[in-house]
């Protein structure tokens, strides 16, 4: 039970840490997870969690989240971890909900939500050079990463985003 | 069951399994975090479903950037509550992340086995690719709103420009948030906070209109 609690906390600072982008989280994962508590993870183990999260479809930080409490604590771990990662999310989330409708006509709440905007763009930015570093370390990635996204440019309301990734996926297997 | 409901009650069941329904398939069709879905919940949830205009799903992606936890839950939860409540917001969660959950237990199994497979890694990498592809994406669909809140305006091309010149400061301030995180390895909270400071001291002496580019 001890353990439960202290990976419930744990998972709550990493979640109050991912502002903007899972990245964020993922360099406090590193000081809860295997500094603090070393007999939880090494670092090579965490290393490869990060990894296989970000290989996996779905919610990157969520699947690495649920991967690592399923490591240190199994089934009930992940799920502590994972319920750990989003309480500061749904409170914070109710509290800005209900400022956002309660105030929604005052002027403070309208220039705050324009405000935000250049930040989060910036963000955005910031996570696609993070990912791009780390993904194209080569001339045949960089291409694909220029072809797919002039491809959403040119097509992105007509296609699929999943069936764009399926279909380099594939041309991956014969470049690769 | 369902016939003995109420068309009120009926009509919100509907709404509370199509929330579920939305998030369960982007949450698991997407591939590469939160910011890889921006294409796909603008695909989603302004065109597909239409609960959320193109200025309201800026500010609500925005919303969900700045509040601490996931992007993904952030906004699941935000767009649950606003069109079906606290149920709403619960089934949009629920959806977002369960498949989390799953493919994290399920590939306990499955990838750990499969990872060294050089077939496995070939595809992945050539998906890894993309998936920068589908990120620069997502910021171009946030840049090209915050630049241009009336898209495909044929009839003022002057008025764009004005606007342009209205919003380069915001632009500005984003690349000083990039250069800051990424070169002097600023804290992306700290410089997230600075810029939007600023910002509101833009917006506030300017005396821009608050809710101007309101549809």
């Amino acid at each position: 039970m001890a353990t439960l609690l202290d990976i419930y906390i744990s998972f709550i600072k990493i979640g109050l840490s991912a502002v903007g982008a899972g990245t964020a989280a993922i360099s406090m994962m590193y000081p809860e997870l295997v500094a603090a508590h070393p007999h939880w993870l090494c670092q090579q183990e965490l290393t490869d969690l990060i990894a296989l999260g970000s290989m996996l479809p779905g919610p990157f930080l969520g699947v690495t989240t649920a991967l690592a409490g399923y490591r240190i604590y199994g089934l009930a771990g992940a799920a502590v971890a994972t319920i750990g990662l989003l309480t500061p999310s749904i409170i914070l989330i109710a509290l800005i909900a209900w400022a956002v409708t309660r105030f929604a006509s005052s002027r403070p709440v309208h220039v705050l939500q324009r405000a935000i905007r250049p930040g989060a763009l910036g963000l955005v930015i910031v996570a696609t050079h993070v990912l791009a570093k780390s993904r194209l370390t080569d001339t045949p990635t960089i291409l694909m990463a220029v072809v797919s996204f002039a491809l959403f440019l040119w097509q992105g309301r007509k296609i699929h985003p999943a069936l764009a990734l399926l279909a380099f996926g594939l041309l991956g297997l014969f470049i690769f | 069951m369902n016939s003995t409901l109420q068309p009120p009650a009926r009509k919100k069941l509907r709404l509370c399994l199509a929330l579920f329904d939305s998030f369960f398939r982007i949450s698991f069709f997407s591939f590469g975090g939160g910011m890889a879905m921006i294409p796909y919940f603008h695909r989603e949830l302004v065109r597909r479903r239409q609960w959320l205009g193109e200025e309201e799903f800026v500010d609500s992606l925005s919303l969900s950037l700045a509040v601490p936890g996931p992007l993904s839950s952030n906004l699941a939860l935000l767009v649950g509550r606003k069109t079906g409540g606290i149920t709403g917001a619960a089934c949009a969660f629920i959806g977002m992340i369960s498949p989390a959950v799953l493919l994290a237990v399920a590939s306990g199994f499955l990838l750990s086995r499969y990872a060294q497979n050089p077939r496995v890694l070939a595809f992945l990498k050539g998906a890894g690719a993309a998936v920068v592809g589908l990120i620069a994406y997502g910021a171009w669909l946030l840049a090209a709103r915050m630049i241009m809140p009336t898209p495909r305006n044929p009839k003022a091309p002057q008025r764009r420009l004005v606007h342009l010149a209205m919003r380069s400061h915001a632009m500005l301030l984003c690349g000083a948030l990039v250069a800051a995180v990424l070169l002097l390895h600023v804290s992306p909270l700290i410089a997230l906070a600075a810029v939007t400071a600023v910002e509101i001291l833009v917006i506030t002496c300017s005396g821009e209109e608050a809710n101007g580019n309101a549809p």
